[in-house]
């Protein structure tokens, strides 16, 4: 009976602290649900370590400025559809990005604001004109 | 009754009662001493069922094992504390983390003035290639 009891108060405990680390979309606080929006429709279908890293940024949310947010709010739903190789390929180049110096981030910013007025076939265009990379074959 | 039979006794104190009986021995009377043996045979039925005959029994594996080893239930909760004491420090661990004042860097990336895309556009890498070449 004593144990009977206590592995329902175990299963008890395990299930809310899972359900506090891995919520639905209608155990969402307000603020959570208004900064996770745009993954309104999907959410319940995210993995949970996905949840988790989309409620991180749902956290740090009100301590950026109102254009971060912008972006933030522009930029959740196709992060998420990334897989995980793409997302962490994009932070080791973020890093790399914040390692140089200011002058050369704000080129490189420039260089993506020019390149995003180009049309797609412009686009296309450069990949086609571009040299192909030169490979050590050791001849 | 249980309660009495099964509280032990220091030896100090049952040297005392052992003492005392072996004093007033032949003052007892065959009614009290029929008395005493029933409830001699009463306590022992109770020892031979309490857990602590039933350490011996082998077969016993895990968690099931643990919890049965003491007759008092320190173990039982042992058991369970450190249960408690994992599933709490793995939910507020998190939150901790969660809250210590460090941005995430996926929240530095989306809020950064480059978008997560210029890192993995080809057709950027190639933009950038051509500018640096003019």
């Amino acid at each position: 009976m004593v144990r009977t009891y206590l592995a329902l108060v175990i299963l008890g405990l395990s299930a809310f602290a899972q359900a506090a680390n891995d919520p639905g979309w209608a155990q969402l606080s307000e603020a959570d649900r208004q900064v996770l929006a745009p993954l309104g429709s999907e959410w319940d279908s995210l993995r949970p370590w996905q949840r988790e890293k989309m409620l991180n940024i749902a956290h740090d949310y009100p301590k950026m400025t109102t254009e971060q947010k912008q972006r933030v709010q522009q930029r959740l739903e196709n992060w998420s559809r990334m897989t995980p190789y793409e997302r962490e390929n994009i932070r080791k180049e973020y890093q790399q990005f914040k390692a140089l110096s200011p002058a050369r981030q704000e080129a490189l910013r420039h260089t993506w604001q020019e390149y995003s007025k180009l049309s797609e076939s412009e686009r296309h265009k450069l990949l086609m004109d571009a040299e192909p990379p030169e490979y050590d074959l050791g001849n | 009754m249980k309660s009495h039979v099964t509280k032990e006794l220091t030896p100090q104190q049952l040297a005392k009662v052992l003492q005392l009986l072996d004093d007033s021995l032949k003052q007892i009377d065959h009614k009290t001493l029929r008395e005493l043996e029933q409830s001699r045979k009463q306590a022992v039925a109770v020892l031979e069922n309490s857990p602590r005959v039933a350490e011996s029994q082998p077969a016993v594996t895990g968690l099931r094992y643990a919890l049965q080893l003491s007759p008092h239930g320190n173990y039982r909760r042992w058991v369970m504390a450190l249960v408690m004491l994992t599933v709490f420090s793995g939910f507020f661990g998190s939150k901790f983390l969660r809250n210590n004042g460090s941005i995430d860097t996926d929240t530095l990336v989306l809020a950064s003035e480059l978008p997560p895309e210029a890192y993995t556009d080809k057709e950027f890498v190639a933009w950038l290639e051509h500018t640096s070449r003019l």
